[in-house]
Parts: structure tokens; C-alpha cells; sequence
């Protein structure tokens, strides 16, 4: 059996938890670039255009049928010759880290569209008309009464795809990415992958905890978008302990 | 008016998403990320120092795995090194029409997509002679090194020593990587004998070939094919990563094998030109100095007097 040390694992955890860094690039990225994408194709699928809708729901299609490693793969092998020329030969010279965005924004694109459907469709339309009616303009309507409910409703979701974009990524080490996964395994074959399960073990201990760091940090965000949802459990809470107590009075 | 609204909608949720989401990633990495991302990507495609003076030469890009010792690797300085890092470094001094970069790809099968969809001219991995290889690719006509092979075996079968001996025994090899040179060796003997094949499984992670020696000595499986190169480091070296399986296995080179730089198909020219320079560093015995200060033993000549 391979040995499993502490010294290995704290080696191998301290080495790799720098390449953070890589990871929360392409994440944050992907996310910024995902969601510009998303909004497109919503507009695509809610529009009267039915060729809009289809080209947009063809996409969604297509990129969720792709498994994340072969749309890296095509994405750095195959984006360049279908560009071709000088262009393509330009494309070339990249960075790796903007091969693995540009995969990922494509993802996260088809993922947010469908995000974005769900968090404006779950706010009922009498919300909007409340707020006009009261005299709102339609930005102070947007600002104040469905936005807040529509990031509520999205928040899940977001987290969800950001923990899940961490996890996907890892996949770069691949393609010579060296994010937390392709550190880890430079560090592991230095030694001739001999504490593999001592490298394992210190991925772990990086992707544990701050999985569920961001999870309360999304739990946290979906709290303060709704805060008057806290106050009326708790004013209902409330009443109910008085009832509670008038009527064992 | 409604619409107005839903337009308004859509732009400003992308927004507000896009930047709650910048500010919690920024706020969770903090000032680190920019700092830590350049440090850890920066090898993958840094040109060594020397690279970037020539002028008017063609950009030669080499892909290699950045941990793979003593082959090619970068050093903890960020630097390439190793026995076939070296040996190019002589051939790039030679060559004044051409420039070698190295770019870092930590993945064997990712790396030959590399080099045959063009993004990189030459891939390294102390490839062996395959038929696929030579049908796919420039195998230039003088050999990069040598690495003689032989079986790992628990020391109560270290009498067998040959692929012929291991068909006879029936053993079970451990999983090889499809593709590799490794196990083309497998492959070529089960085509020539077919009423005796060996017995052995296709599997893919990178790491398979130095797990094999734990399978090995853990008797997982009954034996590997592995190059004496790897064997006297890994394993006989006191300080060798896999020392501790040492009294519990025994090797012994058997099968020659000559390995070569793989070269894009379309390269004949950049083949043919660092062909002739291997052919003046072996005929000086420049290539035999440099892998003797890297393998600790002359491996041309061993897989010479296995030649015979």
C-alpha cells in the first residue's frame, strides 16, 4: 500500500492551495462571460421569433449533450482550425487560461439561460403591476420589487453552478492548466505519483471546505435579498407563541 | 409598458448576477488570485530565456509533461530540464532556423492531439516505435535516446524475464495505457503469437505505469513491462520514490528499445534537420554523456548488447 503521511498531505496542500487563484479566474470569468450569454438566449427564447427560439434552444441542446472534457477539447484543439488562417494561428498563441474560460462561458451560458427563465418567470406579473400602480416608475418597479425577488429565486441556482464550475474545471489539468487539480498533479508526478493518496486526501481538504464556504455564502446572499421574509417568520413565530400562551391562559 | 420592463429586466439581472458574482469570488480570493494565477500558469508557456533572442527564426512549439523525471520537467526555479530537454537545447543551438519552445501539457493523449491538429510541431514522451506513430506522425530516422525494457516481477518469479516466459506462466499484466509505446510492445507479441497471447487491459489515467509497481509488489496484478531507465531510479535508488518495494521485486532488462522525438506529419523538414544534429551528438558520444548524468548509466549501451 501507498503510505499516507501528514508531511505528504500538508506538502501537497500547501503546494496547491496557491493555484487558487486559477480557479477563481476562470470561475468568476466564465461566470461573468456564462450569464452575458444566458441573457442572449433568453431573449432568444422569449422572443416572437420562432428562428431565434429554435437557434437558441438548439444551442442548449447541444452544449448540454457535450460532456464538459470533450468541449474543452474542441474548444482548444478544434476552435483554431475552424477559425483558420492568421486569425486562427493568432489564436494559437492564447493562454491556456483563456482556452478553458471561453469552454466554460459556452457552459455556463446554456446552464444560465434556463437560470435567468426560471428566476423572471417565478415572479408573478400582479408584482410589477403593484409597483406601477402605486406610482412606481417602471426602473424604481425593477429596482425594488421584482428584482430582489428574482435574485432570491436565482441564488440556488447560482451557487449551484459555481460549485459545480469549480469541480468541472479541475478538468483543465488536462490541457497543462495548472488550477488547484493540474498543481497538485505537477506536484504529485515530480515524485513519481508515489503519495498519490496522500495528493487525493489534500484535494479534498482544499475542495471541502470551500464548497461549503461558498454554500453558506450563497445561503447567506438568498437571506439578505429577502430580509422581510425573515421578519415575517418571525412575526409569525411570534403570534404564534402569544396565541399559544392566551390560550394556555 | 410591460415589455419595457422585461427588457429592462433581463439586461439588469445579467448585470446584477455577473456582478454579485464578481465580488463574492473577488472577495473570497482576495488579492491573492492575480498574483497566485500568474505564478502557477506562468511555466505552461514561458519560452526559456535563450528562446526569445534568436530573430527571423520559425517558433518551434514543444509540448512535454511538466513532472517527468528525468525526462523533462520543470524545475522548481520554473525552468525545463531533463535528459531530452537537454539533448534539444543542443540541437536548438545548432539549428539557428528554428526557435524551441516549451510548453507544459500534463496529458499524453491530450499532447499527440496537440501536435496533430497543429498547435504544437513536437511532442515528447520517451516515445517507442509504433506502427500508429510512424503512420501518423515524423519519426526522425536517428533515435532521441534509449530505454531498454524489461519485466517487473515479485522477487519468487524473478526468473521470468522475457514476454515469452509471462505467456507461458500465464500471467496477468497491469492495465496499459492504450497508445503508449509501453504497450505496443504487448501488442506486437500478441500479434506474433497468437496462440499465446499475453494478458493484460486497456486503462487510461496517466499514473497507471508507475502504479504498476505497486500493483505489482502488492500482487494486484503478476507483472509490468517497464523501462530500466525508470526501474534504477524509482526503485534500486536508495532515494527513490518506490524504494520501499525494493526487496520485494526484481527487474531485469531484456528488450531493446530506441525512443524518438514525435514530430508533426507535415514537419519532414524540422524532422530531418533534428535528425542529422542527433546523429552528430551520437557519433561524438555527446548523447551518452548527457543520459549518463541523467540515468545514472549509459543506457545506448545496454540496449546495444540487448541487440545482439
Amino acid at each position: 500500500m501507498q503510505k499516507i503521511t501528514l508531511e505528504k498531505i500538508i506538502y501537497f496542500f500547501t503546494g496547491s492551495v496557491p493555484a487558487l487563484g486559477v480557479t477563481f479566474a476562470y470561475v468568476i470569468v466564465s461566470m461573468i462571460f456564462g450569464t452575458i450569454i444566458g441573457t442572449g438566449l433568453y431573449r432568444m427564447k422569449s422572443s416572437h421569433s420562432k428562428v431565434a427560439g429554435f437557434l437558441a434552444n438548439l444551442y442548449v441542446t447541444v452544449v448540454r449533450c457535450t460532456p464538459s472534457l470533450v468541449m474543452l477539447f474542441l474548444v482548444f484543439y478544434g476552435l483554431p482550425l475552424l477559425v483558420g488562417g492568421e486569425a486562427g494561428a493568432r489564436m494559437e498563441e492564447w493562454p491556456i487560461l483563456t482556452f478553458v474560460c471561453v469552454t466554460f462561458s459556452i457552459f455556463i451560458g446554456a446552464s444560465s439561460s434556463e437560470i435567468i427563465r426560471a428566476a423572471v418567470e417565478a415572479v408573478p406579473a400582479g408584482q410589477a403591476e403593484a409597483g406601477l400602480s402605486v406610482g412606481l416608475s417602471g426602473m424604481q418597479t425593477f429596482r425594488y420589487v421584482t428584482l430582489p425577488q428574482m435574485l432570491k429565486n436565482a441564488m440556488p441556482n447560482i451557487g449551484n453552478t459555481v460549485i459545480l464550475l469549480i469541480k468541472e474545471g479541475a478538468l483543465a489539468y488536462t490541457i497543462g492548466l495548472r488550477d488547484v487539480l493540474g498543481q497538485a498533479y505537477y506536484l504529485s508526478g515530480r515524485e513519481m505519483n508515489a503519495y498519490a493518496v496522500s495528493m487525493y486526501i489534500a484535494l479534498t481538504l482544499i475542495y471541502w471546505p470551500l464548497t461549503i464556504l461558498l454554500e453558506h455564502l450563497f445561503a447567506a446572499f438568498e437571506r439578505a435579498l429577502t430580509p422581510w421574509e425573515r421578519k415575517g417568520k418571525r412575526a409569525a413565530l411570534r403570534r404564534t407563541a402569544e396565541g399559544g400562551a392566551k390560550y394556555a391562559g | 409598458m410591460k415589455k419595457n420592463i422585461l427588457t429592462g429586466k433581463t439586461v439588469a439581472v445579467a448585470l446584477s448576477l455577473s456582478m454579485i458574482l464578481g465580488l463574492t469570488a473577488c472577495g473570497s480570493s482576495g488579492a491573492q488570485t492575480s498574483k497566485a494565477g500568474a505564478d502557477a500558469s506562468a511555466p505552461a508557456t514561458a519560452p526559456a530565456p535563450a528562446q526569445t533572442e534568436e530573430s527571423g527564426a520559425r517558433n518551434i512549439k514543444i509540448v512535454g509533461k511538466s513532472s517527468e523525471y528525468p525526462l523533462e520537467f520543470i524545475d522548481d526555479n520554473g525552468q525545463w530540464d531533463g535528459y531530452e530537454i537537454e539533448v534539444l537545447r543542443l540541437i536548438d543551438e545548432a539549428l539557428p532556423q528554428y526557435s524551441f519552445e516549451y510548453v507544459e501539457g500534463n496529458d499524453q493523449t491530450s499532447n499527440y492531439t496537440g501536435v496533430s491538429t497543429g498547435k504544437y510541431q513536437v511532442v515528447l514522451s520517451n516515445a517507442f516505435y509504433t506502427e500508429e506513430r510512424a503512420a501518423n506522425f515524423n519519426l526522425p530516422a536517428n533515435p532521441s535516446g534509449a530505454s531498454p525494457l524489461g519485466l517487473i516481477q515479485r522477487t519468487e518469479n524473478a526468473d521470468i524475464t522475457s514476454l515469452e516466459q509471462a505467456a507461458q506462466a500465464g500471467q496477468i499484466f497491469s492495465p496499459s495505457l492504450a497508445g503508449d509505446g509501453l504497450t505496443y510492445q504487448l501488442e506486437e507479441y500478441n500479434r506474433q503469437h497468437p496462440d499465446q497471447p499475453l494478458s493484460f487491459e486497456y486503462s487510461d489515467p496517466n499514473s497507471l505505469w508507475t502504479d504498476a509497481i505497486a500493483f505489482v509488489a502488492e500482487g494486484r496484478y503478476d507483472t509490468t513491462i517497464f523501462p530500466a531507465t525508470y526501474y534504477e531510479q524509482l526503485v534500486t535508488a536508495e532515494d527513490g520514490s518506490y524504494h520501499q518495494y525494493a526487496d520485494k521485486l526484481s527487474f531485469k532488462a531484456t528488450i531493446p528499445c530506441p525512443t524518438y522525438f514525435v514530430i508533426a506529419k507535415d514537419e519532414t523538414e524540422l524532422s530531418d534537420a533534428i535528425s542529422e544534429q542527433l546523429g552528430k551528438l551520437r557519433e561524438d558520444g555527446t548523447l551518452e554523456k548527457v543520459a549518463i548524468k541523467w540515468y545514472g548509466f549509459n543506457p545506448f549501451e545496454l540496449d546495444a548488447e540487448l541487440d545482439k
